[in-house]
């Protein structure tokens, strides 16, 4: 009816001004906050001296790009994903390979391995992500024991365990990211307020509690209530797709990665954007951000095949490291802050210390 | 109808700006300084950053020595 129809418009029109004025109120806010940049306060910091970092060792085995990759708790053993299908467990200080499994599907987006050290997850075009047991048995067929947890209506582009082996958290081109229990393959919760695809999360250090951050092709950084499915904190002010984010070791900030060419550091107490980590020469997209133990160092992978170190502090560039062949697609620092490993469309893997 | 779930999704946008806007925030001089706190007093325990020795780090290649 006409008078409903003119109803419902007055209502829509004054809940859109409402939305305006409320974004207009945050920016404000958020501007009075900004009384100092980051590095402004980290002047008087000693200035980082020469980095020598090298290709310590190449995993070479996969027959595609490889595209993500995660380390064991035991500080060794790294698993790897490729587009050819295939996840194989390394040993990375002597470059063997401990288990491979093929997939079903090719494009194997996300891998990641329990805390336990005793199982893998993966997934990709699958949409699903499934939980292998990790067995030394010869006799066992690996593929034999898997389990299919969690299911996306669109691919599967970051999973992670939680604290323990039993919670899965995934991130999908659907737009949702979702929290898993592994045993039963049922839906703990989900998390909408993406308008685009979820492409990386990572979970806040366990002692800030149940928290992770998720980032997308709506250029968006989100972080969520894992309780609750609620989103506390969002961030837009990167210029294109969010390929990475990863927390601040104290967990207080966290830093992120996208196509636009920059990493970001965003500070969770001060709810905005605090340092870029850019340069004019810079053009390619970064696709995977990492931070050493201390949080002072930045690590990010490029589409142009290298990789940059930042200085977090003094928003500089302290290194730049070349060995890749082709685009550096994953990157992650061993949780004991000794090496990272980056993993490459070039086919492999490699660890520098 | 359209027009209703437009109304359903404007009005989903206005309760999360709503949250948002009640954070308690602190100003960037304060949090910028707990960052720079926090890398300050973990750096020595930071191997990629000290530049850890090749007896300690497992990748880096062990110096070979030699008895004369």
């Amino acid at each position: 009816m006409a008078t409903e129809g003119l109803h419902e418009n007055e209502t829509l029109a004054s809940l859109k001004s409402e939305a305006e004025s409320l974004k207009g109120k945050l920016e404000e806010e958020r501007a009075k906050l900004r009384d100092v940049e980051l590095h402004q306060v980290a002047e008087r910091v000693e200035a980082l001296g020469q980095f020598v970092m090298k290709t310590r060792r190449t995993l070479k085995g996969h027959g595609n790009k490889v595209l993500c990759m995660d380390w064991c708790k035991d500080k060794r053993r790294i698993v790897s994903s490729s587009q050819d299908g295939k996840v194989i467990v390394w040993d990375s200080f002597t470059t063997n390979k401990e288990h491979a499994v093929t997939m079903p599907c090719t494009w194997v987006m996300a891998c990641a391995y329990a805390p336990s050290g005793c199982a893998i997850a993966c997934g990709g075009l699958d949409n699903k992500c499934s939980v292998y047991p990790l067995t030394f048995d010869k006799n066992e067929n690996m593929a034999a024991k898997k389990k299919s947890v969690a299911m996306h209506t669109n691919y599967l582009s970051a999973c992670s365990f939680t604290n323990s082996d039993m919670q899965i958290l995934t991130a999908s081109g659907d737009g949702t990211c979702a929290l898993w229990d592994v045993e039963s393959g049922q839906l703990l919760q989900s998390f909408h307020g993406h308008g685009a695809d979820v492409l990386c999360l990572d979970l806040a250090p366990s002692e800030t509690g149940n928290t992770f951050v998720s980032g997308g092709c709506d250029k968006k950084a989100m972080v969520w209530d894992m309780r609750s499915g609620q989103c506390v904190q969002a961030f837009e002010t990167h210029e294109s797709d969010i390929n990475s984010v990863r927390y601040y070791p104290s967990g207080d900030a966290f830093a992120s990665g996208s196509d636009d060419a920059t990493c970001r550091l965003y500070d969770l107490r001060a709810d905005r954007e605090v340092a870029i980590y850019s340069k004019e020469s810079i053009i390619f997209g970064a696709s995977s951000v990492d931070f050493s133990l201390s949080g002072r160092l930045l690590f990010a992978g490029y589409n142009d095949y290298t990789i940059n170190v930042w200085d977090v502090l003094k928003g500089s560039r302290v290194s730049i490291l070349f060995g890749h062949e082709n685009r550096v697609s994953t990157l992650r620092v061993s949780p004991d802050g000794t090496a990272f490993c980056s993993g490459s469309w070039d086919h492999t893997l490699r660890v520098w210390a | 109808m359209s027009g209703s779930s437009s109304v359903a999704a404007t009005k989903k946008v206005v309760q999360q700006l709503q949250l948002e806007a009640g954070l308690n925030s602190v100003k960037v001089s304060e949090a910028a300084a707990d960052l720079k706190q926090f890398c300050l007093q973990n750096a020595q325990h930071d191997p990629l950053l000290t530049g850890v020795s090749s007896s300690t780090n497992p990748f880096r290649p062990q110096k070979v020595c030699s008895f004369l």
